[in-house]
């Protein structure tokens, strides 16, 4: 039986549950997971309805008032599709569409065998009726809250507390549509951070943001859509195969940023947020989202050992919070373990620092401070050697290098070599946090090349490279294009394929479409060697390669 | 000492496998430098142009020759014939005003690697900016390379003979420095510039000639004793004839005793290094009165 499952947003985990039992009678389930709203979606969904043979409309209290699942269950009572609620939650039944009050209801608070031999002897008695109603009736209007009046509002000049108190009000009843809570985040934090705002309003939206679910719980309970590797363009799949044919001559190194990890710990957009936050932070608006800016203020402000222990504390508290298995681990947790921990549960199938673990590289450069990838490749059979980079002047006890401790160290597949260019939780000195730090950084490397070890220069110089997980326009990325690609021997480069993986440009982007044609000509044009931009998220970059990887072998 | 026979004897008869006082040369094996060519060669590559200087007979010339020189190839380089800046023009250059002696004797240099009938006229060498030079190398090579593209990589050799030959010759120097500044423009040309390590001073008021104004550099020491003992017994057992390890440590020693000063007494005492010219020296000399 083909059944359509209406249900809240916010009871996704217990839905989950529901449509796993379903299944498993051998109903074939559709259920919508993705997150923006837009008339394609909604015309999807709609499709969905007219094909299924029996609408489930999974109740709580945050289903009875949303307004998708009230026009999902009016359109499938228009086109007589049979109906079977099921109760996820106590829920007034009075405040549900009128629809459910003449229908039975089956009992499903609690996930038992006895409910699910219930459930599935409820479905099997309900009459079905193959046939659509001709004329179709009229498909109702995407369900979205109209936020464009609080929108417009929020740009003006100055707001007074009536205006701001009606803002408010609007932004507690557009709360309850669980499909806009991106947006209304949105909305909430620009509000927040106008000059005007009076105390007991901003307490107001401090305490609505705390409701909403975190930025980035929908990466781990809502997969984006995969888009499959026959979809992308040819030319895009020779340049991934010409990429593994560089990584098997081994003439290839992959530089790791940020986006292997946001899974686990968030971007750096939603740390600085947070921090932002928390340390009220003064400067503009667009500055509350690029860490560095926030890191710097944190630093002048208060001092650096403050600035590491807070992100410390801060990440070690949202895995704690997001990862029971960390929660449950005691007080005394170091944060790489509580990093490792968190991995270790929760990772995709196609896990970048796993996919990378797989590909034959020497040399590892890893933008990033925590140890995963080292954990990758020894899960991989490998035992990683890892350095950093001793960027900073007026520190004098660095650990030990590699190359001191075994002069004759060549990497190799078996042993390689995972540069931390930007610094290791191991090395709390060598972590390029702030805009000062990436300046001091730069200057380190030009006045000393030899903070780079020989042998990543040479393969920088020489190797075809993979950015992987950098949002292209920020520092960390432009810093590494300026002071580790684009070496005075980059000449060779160009008997390679280069390529980078690059999240959409955000919605704050004016003009996505421009921006994007901006960004690949800036690694086309101004850098030997010039870099091809994959769009995409890494997660899809990752799981195309090991698939493409898997095939040439 | 003593120096043990393996068994079996191979056939062939046994060449002396030390070269004695001259440096490697291209096709020799060079023991005990592996880790210094794998850093400089890391660089070369990464940073293009590199200073490569060193202690007066540590051995720059056989390092270059004999093993950065295949290095390089591997990694798909031409370099070029090993520039020096001393040369003294041949005969048939008599009668000719010279442009400029270290420019000469550099292309004479870079003429040594090709045919006698590509050879530019005296006149024409006399005239040629390197970088016109090198242009048209580029343009006359051989297709004997396939399809791989090529870098050329100039190999300067004891680049201190621009200072040892004429101290008073200042515009000639710069002249010449300069000429190789606007050919190394080019990003597709590469530069090695070895000299002693005592003359480096006197290339300052010239750097800025350069691009990047040399500031690459790499230092070649003399040989540390585990270097050594490699450089005396590997050559000897590739030839099935072993070292003992008694017999190396107790040359090494010889080798490597130094005068120290200690109050008002000189002592001998046991330094770091190795000459490798000396180890050479001594163990070719070796080899011939044990081996017949």
């Amino acid at each position: 039986m083909r059944l359509f499952l209406s249900y809240a947003r916010h009871d996704r985990e217990v839905v989950a549950g529901l449509v796993s039992d379903l299944q498993r009678s051998g109903h074939d389930v559709w259920i919508d997971r993705e997150i923006s709203g837009g008339q394609r979606w909604w015309e999807a969904l709609l499709e969905q309805i007219r094909g299924c043979d029996v609408a489930v409309l999974a109740l709580s209290p945050s289903s009875a008032v949303s307004r998708a699942c009230r026009a999902e269950l009016a359109y499938a009572v228009a086109l007589q599709r049979p109906i079977l609620p099921v109760m996820l939650h106590d829920t007034n039944v009075e405040l549900a569409p009128n629809v459910i009050g003449t229908t039975q209801i089956v009992d499903y608070r609690l996930r038992s065998s006895e409910n699910a031999i219930a459930l599935i002897s409820a479905l099997s008695r309900l009459q079905l009726s193959p046939v659509l109603p001709a004329p179709l009736p009229l498909p109702p209007p995407p369900p979205i809250t109209d936020l464009g009046p609080a929108r417009e509002t929020l740009v003006a000049d100055s707001l007074s507390y009536a205006e701001q108190e009606a803002l408010l009000g609007e932004f507690r009843r557009g709360k309850d549509e669980g499909d806009q809570h991106d947006t209304l985040r949105a909305l909430l934090v620009q509000f927040r951070q106008r000059g005007d705002i009076i105390e007991s309003i901003g307490r107001g939206v401090d305490a609505l943001l705390a409701t909403l679910p975190s930025d980035n719980e929908r990466d781990e309970t809502v997969p984006r859509s995969r888009r499959p590797i026959d979809q992308r363009d040819p030319d895009s799949i020779d340049r991934l195969r010409s990429l593994l044919t560089h990584a098997r001559s081994g003439h290839f190194v992959p530089i790791v940023g940020h986006g292997v990890n946001d899974r686990l710990i968030g971007s750096p957009h939603t740390i600085a947020r947070e921090w932002s936050r928390a340390f009220e932070f003064p400067m503009a608006k667009h500055q509350h989202d690029a860490l560095p800016d926030v890191a710097q203020f944190i630093a002048v402000m208060t001092n650096v050992e403050t600035l590491r222990s807070s992100l410390g504390e801060y990440l070690l508290s949202r895995l704690r919070v997001r990862y029971p298995e960390v929660g449950q681990a005691g007080d005394g947790l170091l944060l790489s373990d509580a990093l490792q921990l968190a991995w270790q549960t929760d990772r995709s199938s196609d896990d970048p620092n796993v996919v990378l673990a797989q590909l034959p590289c020497r040399i590892y450069i890893n933008a990033n401070p925590w140890g995963l990838l080292s954990e990758a490749l020894r899960e991989a059979g490998r035992s990683p050697v890892t350095d950093v980079c001793r960027w900073r002047a007026d520190v004098y006890d660095w650990p030990g290098s590699i190359f001191a401790a075994e002069p004759d160290y060549v990497p190799t597949v078996e042993r390689p070599l995972v540069f931390h260019v930007f610094g290791s939780l191991a090395a709390p000195d060598s972590l390029v946090l702030t805009q000062d730090d990436f300046d001091d950084f730069q200057i380190a490397i030009a006045e000393n090349r030899s903070l780079i070890p020989a042998v990543v220069q040479r393969v920088l110089a020489n190797s075809a490279i993979l950015l992987l997980g950098f949002e292209l326009e920020e520092r960390d990325v432009r810093v590494l294009m300026r002071s580790l690609i684009g070496q005075e021997g980059a000449h060779k480069m160009n008997k390679y394929t280069h390529v980078a993986a690059q999240l959409e440009l955000s919605g704050a982007v004016t003009s996505p479409a421009r921006a994007q044609r901006y960004m690949e000509r800036y690694f086309a044009k101004f850098h030997q060697p010039s870099i091809d931009i994959f769009w995409g998220t890494v997660e899809e970059f990752a799981a195309d390669l090991a698939q493409l990887w898997k095939a040439g072998r | 000492m003593s120096v043990d026979w393996a068994s079996p004897q191979p056939q062939a008869p046994l060449v002396n496998p030390y070269v004695g006082p001259r440096s490697f040369a291209y096709g020799e094996r060079l023991y005990g430098r592996d880790r210094e060519l794998a850093e400089l060669s890391d660089v070369l590559i990464a940073q293009r142009i590199v200073l490569l200087y060193s202690p007066s007979g540590a051995g720059k010339s056989s390092l270059l020759e004999a093993a950065l020189r295949p290095k390089l190839e591997q990694f798909d380089f031409q370099v070029l014939p090993t520039i020096r800046v001393g040369h003294e023009p041949p005969p048939s250059f008599d009668g000719l005003v010279v442009r400029n002696r270290y420019m000469l004797s550099t292309l004479l240099s870079l003429e040594e690697g090709r045919t006698t009938a590509d050879h530019l006229s005296p006149q024409q060498l006399n005239e040629i900016p390197l970088e016109d030079y090198l242009t048209r190398w580029k343009s006359v090579l051989p297709a004997n390379n396939g399809a791989k593209s090529q870098e050329p990589c100039l190999f300067f050799d004891q680049f201190e003979e621009l200072f040892t030959l004429d101290p008073t010759d200042f515009e000639q120097k710069a002249a010449f420095l300069s000429e190789v500044g606007v050919a190394l423009r080019d990003r597709s040309r590469w530069a090695l510039l070895a000299m002693r390590e005592d003359f480096i001073a006197l290339l300052d008021p010239y750097l800025a000639l350069v691009p990047k104004r040399l500031s690459s550099r790499f230092r070649l020491d003399l040989l540390g004793v585990e270097a050594a003992r490699t450089a005396m017994r590997l050559p000897a057992q590739r030839q099935g004839v072993a070292f003992s390890t008694d017999a190396a440590n107790h040359l090494i020693d010889d080798l490597r005793r130094v005068r120290v000063q200690r109050g008002a007494q000189v002592i001998e005492e046991l330094g770091p290094y190795i000459e490798p010219v000396q180890l050479q020296v001594v163990c070719r000399q070796l080899w011939s009165s044990l081996i017949p």
